[in-house]
This record gives C-alpha cells, structure tokens and sequence, in this order.
C-alpha cells in the first residue's frame, strides 16, 4: 500500500467507510478458487482481480465457443477456440499485473478439490451442471472452505454462501440443507437448451463476486445460510432463510475415501458417462480429427480428417507427444471405444469421441 | 387469500409468475391444492419459503403469509 500505484489503483475502495487500508489488506492475502470460466466465472473473475484479491486461481476444461459470447463477455470473437483459462490468464494478468494467478484446464472433480481446496481460503462455484454442484459443495465441507454458490437459469438467479462460521464459531450449512437430493435428469432445464439472457449472469456473478469480497473482508452481511432469487424480468428479489435439515435426509460421503468414490454423475440420475464423451466445441484445428467408421461409410466428412476404421486402429494409430485426438463415428459408440484404446495406449495423450455421432453435428460450432 | 410467487422452470408448469389460492392453512394443504391444479409439479423439486424461510415437513401458513415456491438453478 505504500507504492503509490498500489494506493491510486485502490484509492476509491481505500476511502470506503468500513474498507478502507484493512479491507484492501485482507484482499490482498486472500487466495479465491473459482470454479468454471463461463458467464458466471467471467465477471467473478474480472470483479475479484480489480478489486485486489491478490491471488485467484480458475480451473474450466472448455474452449470458447460462438455460443459463449454473448454472456462470457471476457472473451472476444477473435479467441474462439482457445482454452477459456488461457484468455482468463491474458485478461486479468493485463488488467491487474500485481495478481497470482494460477490455471487448469482439467475439470474440477474430488481428486482436484481435495488438492486444490486446500490451498485457497474461500471457493466460488460458477459451474453449469448439478453434478459439479454437489461435488463442489461436498469437497468445501471436506476441506472446510467457505462456499459462494451462484446459478442461473433463464431470467432469474440464486445466490448464497455455505459453510461460512458464524461469528460464534456455529458451522454454516450448505447446498443440501437448501437441496436435499438433486432433481431427476432433464427436470431442470440447463442454460443450453433452455437458454439464458447474455446480461443475466453479468448480474448474478457480479452479486457472488460481492458476496465473496464481504465474506473475505468481512463487511456487511453475507448471504449466509440463506438463498437470494432475482427475477430480472420483474425485479422480485427473495432472500429467504434457509432451515437446518438433518444429515438422514441425505446421501453424501462421510470422509475424503468416500468422496474419491462417490459418483456424482449417477448421484444425479444420469447414466454412466465417459469422461472421454465431448460435444463439438471441443474440437479445435489443432487436433487431429479421425474419422472411424468403415470405408465407404457416408457421408464424407467435409473438414481436413484422416480416416481409419476402428478393426484397424490398434495397429494404425501413432501418436507424437502432446498430439490431441477427436474421434468421430456415425453414433458415437466406435469413437467412444476408439478414444479408450488410445488414452490406454497413450495415457498422455487427450483422445476424446463425438457424444452422439456424426449426428449430432449442427451448426451450433465455431468452424 | 394466499399469494405464492413462483420461481424458475415452475412457471412453465404453472403458466404465470404468481398463484392466488383460497384457503391454504398449512403447506400439506398447498401441495395438495397445487398439485391438483398442476399436476405437473408432483415430478417437479423445490423448496417452499414461508414468511421468507424455506420450511421442512408441514408447516402452517399464516392468512398474511406470503408463499414462494423454489427450484435448483443449475446454469452458470
């Protein structure tokens, strides 16, 4: 705070009433985990770097998408198709150079969060799916981090902090005691198919990222065991108290081995996936495409690809290190087998298959 | 006259944003009256707020109370 710079970058929040040098201070020492890069993970992660959280640490496999675009607004036109953690990094290390930041392209699943949690004092979920949910809450309880949870959906967010301590030491309660049980595979609607206003979650990540800077500096008071709703379309905003539930009414592993082997996917109804299962807005040019259907089979692919046929890929496939491989089919089935024999050959290598085939191509991709 | 808001996806079901229903004393009494108006909403999950607190089990419901009826959002 003595260098000047330092004190002009923050002078508006350092003349706040109840912030000031101890708040700014306490940003500084503070290291936040963000979870997921996409339209909530955007403004928490440009709101917490401006603000000084001096060290931030983002993880989201994803690349960006033309899709994205009109909500992931740290993103621009010209970086479709590289990993969204790699633009966070450009972004935010130019907006605040004073920032640690520190980025995976891995998803966050119960080995991650029982690595990373650890090393960060407060978790931001920014995540788009149930499962990831309840696999995020559960490790903060493991961990015992504070949890800022935040979703949308169409016009209208929640927003709420989790396993925060009261200031008499009374642990917090968490996603389950709001949500027992997960709802039933396509009851609720996710942002793809239901769709989502692009300002929407610029509102609702700029309320988490509020929230996360009063449970770091201790201002005001968080939404602590209780749940915020904002219906933008009408301006009905809810707090309402969340009640403490007993543990019997839900299923959630007890220690850090039950988490390990705790299937959150099938926790939330949905069948056995593969991890190795992607959509097209994973593919980028810079792998290579392979095309495993038998020859003659149609129709040809009409981008740059190679082809061979899965009875012959054991003895055809070679790989140079840090190579990437998208595997299509018809239905995605012989690409799904194509990918596990080669990450069994090569486990370096990112092999992944076209969830539901040559099919499921639509125009909905950024080539 | 209770006035219950309605949040999310449960819209969709209820075909507005807010339910006006006679005679509803206690939260057994409002899922049995909205799921025979809707009996789509038998399948759907939320979470009731009385009086701005979600409640568990049955719980009374006051003649000024005001009622919202909570989904999961997972989008983000």
């Amino acid at each position: 705070m003595e260098d000047p710079r330092t004190y002009e970058r923050y002078r508006r929040q350092l003349a706040l009433k109840g912030f000031g040098r101890e708040g700014q201070e306490k940003l500084r020492h503070a290291r936040a985990l963000v979870v997921g890069a996409g339209g909530l993970g955007c403004p928490v992660l440009q709101y917490l770097a401006a603000a000084g959280v001096g060290q931030i640490g983002v993880s989201d496999p994803d690349r960006v998408g033309l899709s994205n675009l009109h909500r992931q607004v740290l993103y621009s036109d010209a970086d479709l198709g590289r990993p969204k953690v790699d633009v966070v990094q450009e972004r935010l290390t130019a907006l605040n150079p004073d920032l640690r930041l520190e980025t995976w392209t891995t998803a966050c699943d119960a080995t991650f969060a029982l690595e990373v949690f650890p090393h960060h004092d407060i978790v931001i979920d920014t995540s788009d799916n149930f499962p990831t949910r309840y696999l995020v809450n559960d490790g903060c309880l493991l961990t015992g981090r504070p949890l800022v949870h935040a979703a949308v959906s169409e016009y209208e967010g929640q927003v709420a902090v989790f396993n925060l301590a009261g200031p008499d030491g009374t642990p917090g309660l968490h996603y389950r005691h709001l949500f027992p049980s997960p709802p039933a595979p396509g009851e609720v609607r996710d942002c793809a198919t239901a769709g989502v206003l692009g300002v929407l979650p610029g509102i609702i990540g700029a309320m988490q990222a509020l929230e996360a800077i009063k449970v770091i500096t201790g201002i005001g008071e968080p939404l602590r065991d209780r749940l915020l709703t904002y219906d933008t379309l009408r301006h009905r905003q809810l707090v309402v108290d969340i009640p403490a539930r007993d543990a019997a009414e839900w299923d959630m592993p007890a220690d850090a081995d039950a988490y390990l082997r705790f299937d959150y996917g099938a926790f939330c109804g949905q069948p056995p996936a593969s991890d190795a299962e992607v959509d097209m807005t994973v593919y980028h040019p810079g792998m290579r495409l392979i095309d495993v259907r038998e020859p003659g089979e149609m129709p040809t692919l009409a981008m740059p690809h190679e082809r061979m046929p899965l009875s012959q890929l054991k003895e055809r496939l070679r790989l140079t290190e840090g190579e990437e491989v998208f595997f299509v089919c018809a239905t995605g089935r012989r690409s799904l087998e194509a990918a596990n024999i080669c990450r069994e050959r090569f486990p370096q290598a990112r092999a992944c298959s076209l969830r539901g085939g040559l099919g499921a191509l639509t125009t909905d991709t950024h080539h | 006259m209770t006035e219950i808001l309605v949040f999310g996806q449960l819209q969709d079901i209820t075909g507005t944003h807010t339910l006006k229903l006679e005679g509803v004393t206690d939260t057994a009494t409002l899922r049995e009256r909205l799921f025979l108006l809707h009996p789509a909403l038998r399948d759907a999950r939320f979470a009731i707020a009385v009086d701005k607190h979600i409640v568990t089990g049955d719980a009374p419901i006051g003649p000024e109370a005001g009622v919202a009826l909570l989904p999961p959002f997972s989008g983000g």
